[in-house]
């Protein structure tokens, strides 16, 4: 029982990861880097396997050597659409060929696809609960420099001159986040998690932390539904939590089709009325 | 007069130099206004006095570099971040709610304030990014292309606005435009950067291109004071 109660505070830790994050993500429209992180994260697994460190140090050092990668690549002057599929597609294939070659574990390459909640550690929870922690504090600390950043990185330095460093900063953020929660919840659970409910609230959102808000709960709805799910029908927690990801996604969408169509058609109405009075 | 800004021979671009040999200052009460062919370097030397950008050469004085606002070329267009006019205003830091209301009102933003920016037109934008930069009250302003998108009501009602803000806070103002029928009404000093000297400047590598950047004074003058 304690493994459901420790794989259920994982993903309710992860859900509140993904609220902020996930904005983030879709703020700077990157969630290209985070896809491509999720493949290039591969190579965190082999670094353990090899170097014998924990995971958590490997995914962290795969996060800051990726964004410091991008960081100087952009620098030299070249574009982000060229340089995120080279790390993310280069560093998979050496992967690849490193596991088939030398990791006889057929296992592990499920566990970083799919991954298996059910087998996190409390310390994976206590990660993901620091690292969550960590993020707040950074949002809350910057969140003004990252929005104005959005708009003008000129203006957000006239406002912080000491950040001037505040792209990789947030590439920074979203690397934690993005390997963190791979190393856990696997690449498909780690993606979906940190843009399905991002991409869910920002219709109804009117400022940027409502949106960060509302992407938290969807989350954690998504997230709780999901874990009930898996239980229900004897399924792996991941597919299920995305599956209901996608259906609060697709109830979203049909009340924001059913107000619009709702509005039309009282406008309608109302427009024939005026024309017969008008007669 | 105090001044505001002064420039000398300073050299802006990335790898290679975009403008060299760039001399002039700018005083309190003074709009210096930037003039050029597209593509000539007007927003990197923007960026240059900023800050964002380091200069190759020379020297930028600011008697207080603190004191300064600025309002970037940008387009509101943010897709998937929900920010609303107010919001947006509420980024960056006002001297006062007085001196905020004052210039929403002045701007005409007070009716625009719960809009999203992405449902508002480019020239409701331009005011709104105007505003931010005149929330600390600076002593000196850098604006980029302050009138593009601005109809010919709202563009005489911007210069009217910058000659009143530059008289009451004895502020000065380096803009960027190509509205030169506006510019002749308003500067006092306009600085032309000239189209051919700069591509003769970029075919002959490191050779100076001196007298390529005219700095003059128009016939209409202002104030009666000299310049600096």
């Amino acid at each position: 029982m304690l493994i459901f109660w420790k794989a259920a505070l994982y993903i309710c830790l992860l859900s509140l990861l993904a609220g902020p994050v996930g904005s983030l993500i879709l703020w700077r429209r990157m969630t290209f880097l985070g896809e491509s992180l999720a493949h290039a994260s591969l190579m965190g697994f082999i670094l353990q396997y090899f170097l014998g460190w924990p995971l958590v140090v490997c995914m962290l050092l795969l996060s800051l050597i990726y964004c410091s990668l991008l960081e100087m690549l952009q620098q030299k002057g070249l574009e982000r659409s060229d340089i995120l599929p080279l790390l993310a597609y280069g560093l998979m294939g050496v992967s690849l060929l490193v596991i088939e070659k030398y990791v006889s574990k057929p296992s592990l390459m499920n566990r970083i696809l799919l991954g298996d909640v059910l087998l996190v550690s409390w310390q994976d929870c206590a990660v993901v609960a620091g690292l969550m922690l960590f993020i707040i504090l950074i949002f809350w600390r910057y969140y003004r420099s990252f929005v104005l950043y959005l708009f003008s990185p000129e203006l957000a330095f006239l406002h912080q001159p000491q950040l001037i460093r505040m792209s990789f900063l947030m590439n920074i953020l979203i690397g934690l986040s993005v390997t963190m929660t791979v190393q856990g919840a696997g690449m498909l659970l780690a993606m979906a998690l940190l843009t399905i409910p991002a991409i869910t609230a920002y219709p109804w959102s009117r400022t940027p932390w409502s949106m960060i808000l509302m992407s938290t709960g969807c989350a954690l709805c998504g997230s709780l539904a999901g874990f009930q799910l898996s239980l229900l029908i004897d399924a792996s927690v991941g597919s299920c939590v995305i599956v209901c990801l996608l259906l609060l996604y697709l109830l979203s969408q049909s009340i924001l089709l059913l107000r619009t169509y709702t509005i039309k058609a009282s406008a309608r109405s109302l427009s024939s009325t005026n024309r017969g009075i008008g007669r | 007069m105090i001044k505001q800004l002064e420039v000398q021979q300073l050299s802006v671009g990335y790898e290679h130099p975009l403008l060299e040999d760039i001399s002039f200052c700018v005083a309190s009460h003074e709009i210096l206004v930037v003039v050029g062919a597209n593509g000539i370097g007007k927003s990197t030397l923007v960026q240059t006095l900023l800050g964002w950008l380091q200069p190759l050469a020379g020297r930028i004085v600011f008697p207080d570099p603190k004191n300064l606002g600025f309002m970037p070329q940008i387009r509101p267009q943010r897709p998937h971040l929900p920010l609303s006019v107010a919001g947006f205003l509420d980024l960056v830091p006002w001297i006062s709610s007085s001196w905020r209301e004052k210039i929403e009102q002045e701007l005409g933003i007070a009716p625009l304030r719960t809009l999203l920016l992405q449902e508002l037109s480019y020239g409701q934008w331009q005011r709104v990014n105007f505003a931010q930069s005149l929330a600390s009250q600076p002593g000196l302003l850098l604006l980029d292309e302050p009138t593009q998108g601005l109809d010919i009501e709202w563009q005489k009602r911007f210069y009217i606005f910058l000659r009143s803000y530059v008289s009451e806070h004895e502020a000065s103002v380096c803009c960027v435009s190509h509205d030169t029928v506006a510019i002749s009404g308003s500067a006092d000093k306009i600085l032309c950067l000239d189209h051919q000297s700069a591509e003769q400047h970029h075919l002959c590598g490191t050779q100076k291109s001196a007298g390529s950047f005219i700095l003059y004074h128009h016939e209409h003058v202002h104030r009666s004071e000299g310049s600096c």
